[in-house]
């Protein structure tokens, strides 16, 4: 099954591979004079040479083989503007989305499981209204705009904070923590409310459940019941929502990490959009959509584990 | 027969006079002596410490930001060059060091003289100076260096005042031998430019040489990864030696990182992440001040900002059309918003504390002259016009109000944002039409302003090409009298109002900062800061 | 072929056959009560409904031009004479905020108007004529939805250029697979419902079976993803307009009053929070909508 799922991936992988390819094609700006700059205008030798190289006078379907072919061996170009190998870069910033989604998952997991439990079991009562505003207010208010807010008062007024940085963790683990907590927190928020409101719904919806109100009948106390029954089953659904989460943290944390500066795929992505940076807009995007098909492939098996009853 | 330049120019202005001291390489004093006089010494922002009484600490760590990523370790292929001085500051050496009042002083070359049809310029070099590599660094060196820069299709961003070169030559081990084609005045300001980096490590390295490189200065480069902070160890036989008797630098290692944000690299400052930022934010500056545990330094000169407009095709081609734009600009207000207040006029873009700045001629501002204008442009019910800006804060402020001046005399104004390389493309193509960007404000030479009038240059983004601001500029460049240069910028100056293809809106003074406790760094025109003989006090 | 009058059995899921101009009435009317009923859809429809006020009467409420500057008055900080403060270039805060209600309606309608118009006909298509063409449509749907929202928003308009225009068409693009999706697990799900095998068996054609069988039935999820989808669509051109790919300036767009707050946010903090607290109250008030109606319209989810 396992088998199956990851073969039906790869249509959708080459359809992304495409819709990259075509996206940096019909992006204005000419490579050449890119990475070339002003000497374009004078050396045409130059010109020539590169465009050649580049291939950039084949067929488009042949280009886009020949860097498909390049991808697969693992070479994905050199930065036009840092003339870094793309691979490097993003291997060393690759990690550090990953830390920062990861943090930022942590943090709304925290707030989502007592809220949303909180929400089912009290349904009706102002502990649920106040727990769904909250929620909804997590999805209503724009990430970038907590963070902005985040740094006026944790960074500027009360000095808590660093405002913006990255330290590694195996240099100094807890500072890694303390620079990326806001960035992480303006990230979790969204998901955390997501989540929340998954969590809850799919309590709501076991704790009616039969089972449940057999186990109630058989004069089990409520709260053995929540624990041991509905939280269990109920938390399957929210699994492959957090999982979904964590593909969509991962590319979504674009302006986050240029306000915060954190060193990570999204701000490479958001600078070499705005640079014409082909090479590393193409490369980057094809990975960070990997690692969503990716992630979402395992939320799709773990999904076919854990509830028995899916084939 | 020959003059003996190697004393330092005496200097005619109050600048030149608080520059001069006994040092052997240029060196001022963290804050004081900057720019035009004991002004600065009062202003409490200038934050100035005078260190003579302190023993210097040896050792730490020193964290500068800038505002933008280093692109290259290779200062040919520099791809912002006003970013990645400060590293090159940090890890190489130049011949000679320019002084603020335009003089200059030692470095890797103890003397210099120059004949007097101004020709040939004879550099005499340190001996028992070797590259971080081991290579020693004699006058075949500096001529593969000089040989490099000025090479066909250079890609040095400071090409230009090295034109004049016919041929670097190397006699013996110490002396170097420039040929110019004509006498010229930046010339020598070219040369102090140019870090003088190891040919052996260009060879090995070929293209890699960006990401690593080797030169003779003060701090030697240990690791950088592009995009990421840049982090030079201390070159612990480096040829300057310290009061002390050993060798500087007192600082272990520095690091050189990027916050692009201004307001964002202050906070850090403050918050004890780094000990130096260049390029405070004008809005900051009186937070700043305010704030104890660091020091706000002004530099020489500052950032300019400046409208363009494409002489090149329509509706610009038409000069009266052009002037009617520089009528309606209400640049002393623009300036004033922008800035705070702090901002000042200058026509020719020139910074306030130096020796060539001019004043007048300047443009009227008169939007009843503007309107007569465009309709004696032939626009009387006015004319609908793309301005184009590079999407960054000050710019955005700039085009609302250079807009709203525009259309309340006719010139209706849709104001198109655009990502840098895609501005920079329109305007290489010749294709913008009114646009505003950053220029002006350095504070070096006059003579280095000349690729703003030379069509062939990259920073010439409206392709302006006016043959009698060529021809005066070759002129004054030739003459070294600051008077007499002075006169023809007057010249020039009317020129340029007349042909009103670059309207230069003011300049915003430039601040750099660092923590309280820095001592003895060297800050030059321009924002640029050097270390070689900065401590931290306990 | 069906008459008109026959009264089909009702089906889980589906409450009326919509087929019947007489049960589009009763249907009406049952809106009407639950409307009334769900709180959510009440102040969310208030909040829209407020927004759409603002933006239809904003030269009224702020005759002064929003975006013309009074460099005297620059940065304010909030009073009587300008409640929310002003700008870096002298313009009333709340103003600006006004007109932008207008930048802000207009994107989401538009962006939601192509992410409708080009989803739900591949959406149809694909559960309906089930063949190859449909399969490669929810492929490339497929495709297009692993790409995070954001980043293709910014892609595409990066593409396109700066400019309103180019945002409504990128974010119309990002939320076309939702539709899609919608829309086909919506066909898919009626067409196997008996009363449709039934018209088909009879002999209706598909144009028919679509739009007097499916179409109706099926539009009550759709109904509640314009709403949603509105909410994303605002919260995606904040994104874009922060970045510089938004309503070119003097346009009073709230994400590039963000944008130009941003760097006066440690002396002039007003730039920043009201331009937000706008797009938050305006999103907020979608969702609701959105909630809302998912809790009228949709019975399954109904106890929730």
């Amino acid at each position: 099954m396992v088998i199956r799922r990851l073969v039906e991936t790869i249509p959708v992988l080459i359809l992304m591979s495409m819709l990259v390819f075509s996206l940096t094609i019909l992006l204005p700006g000419d490579p050449v004079l890119g990475m070339l700059g002003p000497t374009a205008e004078i050396d045409e030798v130059a010109v020539e040479r590169l465009r050649t190289e580049l291939r950039l006078d084949d067929p488009l379907p042949v280009q886009y083989l020949a860097w498909l072919r390049n991808v697969v061996q693992g070479d994905l170009g050199r930065s036009i503007s840092t003339k870094q190998p793309v691979a490097d870069a993003l291997l060393t910033r690759l990690p550090v989305t990953a830390l920062l989604s990861a943090y930022a998952l942590t943090i709304a997991v925290i707030i989502a499981v007592p809220l949303g439990v909180l929400a089912a079991v009290k349904r009706g009562t102002a502990w649920d209204i106040a727990a769904s505003a909250l929620s909804v207010l997590g999805l209503a208010v724009p990430g970038f705009w907590l963070a902005i807010l985040m740094i006026m008062l944790l960074a500027v007024n009360l000095k808590w904070l660093p405002a913006s940085g990255y330290v590694s963790p195996l240099e100094n683990p807890l500072e890694t923590l303390q620079h990326l907590f806001m960035p992480a927190l303006a990230l979790g928020v969204a998901s955390a409310a997501t989540l929340t409101r998954q969590l809850r719904s799919s309590l709501l919806e076991v704790l009616r459940e039969d089972y449940v109100l057999t186990a109630r009948a058989k004069g089990l106390r409520g709260q053995t019941v929540i624990a041991r029954h509905a939280l269990r089953n109920a938390l399957i659904p929210f699994v492959t929502v957090l999982g979904l989460s964590l593909g969509h943290l991962f590319g979504g944390s674009l302006i986050i990490e240029s306000i915060f500066l954190v060193p990570g795929v999204g701000s490479l992505l958001v600078n070499a959009i705005f640079t014409r940076d082909f090479p590393v807009i193409q490369a980057g995007t094809l990975v960070i959509a990997l690692v969503v098909v990716l992630v979402n492939l395992g939320v799709d098996v773990l999904y076919g584990f854990l509830d028995p009853r899916i084939a | 027969m020959t003059r003996d330049i190697a004393a330092r120019a005496t200097g005619t202005t109050l600048v030149g006079k608080l520059a001069e001291r006994a040092t052997t390489r240029r060196k001022l004093l963290g804050g004081a002596a900057l720019g035009a006089a004991g002004l600065l010494l009062l202003d409490p922002r200038a934050g100035g410490v005078f260190a003579q009484d302190e023993t210097p600490v040896r050792g730490g760590l020193a964290r500068m930001a800038g505002f933008g990523a280093l692109t290259s370790l290779d200062p040919y292929a520099s791809l912002n060059s006003d970013c990645d001085r400060i590293s090159y500051a940090a890890i190489y050496d130049t011949l000679i060091a320019m002084e603020l009042d335009g003089s200059f002083s030692p470095q890797l070359s103890t003397e210099w003289t120059v004949s007097d049809d101004g020709l040939t310029y004879t550099f005499t070099i340190r001996e028992g100076v070797s590259f971080h590599d081991g290579t020693p660094l004699d006058a075949a060196a500096v001529v593969f260096n000089f040989d490099r820069y000025r090479a066909e299709g250079t890609t040095y961003p400071y090409a230009t005042p090295l034109r004049p070169i016919t041929t670097v030559e190397a006699p013996d081990a110490t002396t170097v031998v420039f040929t110019l084609a004509n006498p010229s005045a930046p010339f020598l300001a070219g040369v102090s430019f140019a870090p003088i980096v190891s040919p052996t490590a260009v060879e090995q390295l070929g293209d890699d040489f960006q990401l690593q490189s080797v030169g003779s200065g003060p701090f030697r480069f240990t690791e950088w990864t592009p995009g990421s902070k840049a982090t030079f160890d201390r070159n612990e036989s480096y040829w300057l030696a310290a009061p002390d008797g050993q060798p500087l630098p007192y600082y272990d290692q520095l690091i050189i990182d990027a916050v692009p944000d201004d307001s964002v690299r202050l906070l850090n400052l403050r918050s004890g992440e780094f000990e130096y930022v260049e390029r405070l934010s004008i809005r900051d500056v009186t937070t700043a001040s305010a704030d104890t545990s660091i020091k706000v330094h002004p530099t020489v000169g500052g950032t300019g900002y400046c409208l363009a407009m494409n002489p090149n095709q329509a509706p610009f081609d038409n000069k009266v059309l052009r002037q009617a734009v520089q009528a309606a600009v209400d640049r002393q207000s623009i300036i004033d918003n922008i800035s705070f207040g702090e901002g000042y006029l200058s026509p020719l873009g020139f910074a306030r504390d130096t020796w060539f700045y001019l004043e007048e001629p300047s443009p009227v501002y008169d939007p009843e002259l503007a309107k007569q204008l465009l309709t004696e442009a032939g626009y009387p019910d006015g004319i609908d016009v793309s301005f184009s800006i590079i999407n960054r804060p000050v710019d955005n402020q700039i085009a609302q109000i250079v807009a709203d001046n525009l259309t309340e005399v006719g010139i209706r104004t849709t104001i198109d944002v655009l990502e840098r390389t895609t501005w920079v493309e329109l305007w290489n193509s010749r294709q913008g039409q009114i646009g505003s960007l950053i220029a002006g404000g350095g504070g070096t030479d006059p003579g280095l302003a000349a690729s703003m009038y030379d069509p062939s240059a990259a920073s010439n983004f409206a392709g302006y090409d006016s043959a009698p601001i060529q021809e005066l500029i070759a002129e004054q460049d030739q003459i070294s009298d600051q008077a007499e240069r002075l006169r023809i910028w007057g010249e020039i100056g009317e020129i340029r109002i007349d042909d009103a293809v670059y309207v230069q809106i003011g300049i915003v003074p430039g601040y750099g900062a660092s923590i309280a406790n820095a001592r003895d760094f060297a800050v030059h025109a321009h924002f640029l800061l050097e270390f070689d003989e900065a401590w931290t006090a306990e | 072929m069906a008459s008109s009058t026959h009264e089909l059995p009702s089906v889980a899921g589906v409450r009326d056959p919509a087929g019947t101009p007489h049960a589009f009435r009763v249907r009406l009317r049952r809106l009407n009560r639950d409307l009334r009923r769900s709180k959510q859809a009440i102040m969310g429809l208030t909040i829209v409904g407020i927004l759409v006020v603002l933006a239809a009467a904003a030269p009224i409420l702020a005759p002064a031009d929003p975006g013309k500057p009074n460099l005297s008055e620059s940065l304010q900080s909030p009073s009587l004479s300008h409640p929310f403060g002003t700008d870096e270039l002298g313009r009333d805060i709340l103003g600006r905020i006004i007109h932008g209600a207008r930048v802000s309606l207009i994107v989401a309608g538009i962006a939601v108007g192509i992410s409708l118009l080009g989803g739900v006909p591949i959406g149809v298509i694909s559960g309906y004529w089930q063949g190859a063409i449909g399969s490669v449509l929810m492929r490339l749907m497929d495709a297009i939805q692993a790409f995070p929202g954001v980043l293709l928003a910014i892609a595409i308009a990066s593409t396109l250029g700066p400019g309103i225009t180019n945002a409504m068409i990128a974010i119309g693009i990002v939320g076309i697979p939702t539709f899609a999706r919608l829309s086909r697990g919506e066909v898919l799900r009626l067409r196997s419902v008996e009363f449709v095998n039934a018209a088909i068996s009879t002999g209706a054609g598909s144009t028919r079976v679509l739009s007097r069988h499916i179409l109706p039935n099926g539009v009550a999820p759709v109904i509640v993803a314009i709403a949603t989808s509105c909410a994303g669509a605002i919260l995606t051109e904040a994104s874009l307009s922060f970045v510089g790919l938004g309503a070119a300036p003097p346009n009073p767009s709230w994400g590039s009053m963000l944008q130009s707050g941003y760097p006066f946010m440690q002396i002039a903090p007003w730039l920043s929070i009201f331009p937000g607290l706008a797009i938050a109250v305006t999103t907020l008030g979608f969702i609701f909508l959105g909630d809302g109606l998912r809790d009228i319209l949709d019975p399954r989810l109904r106890g929730r």
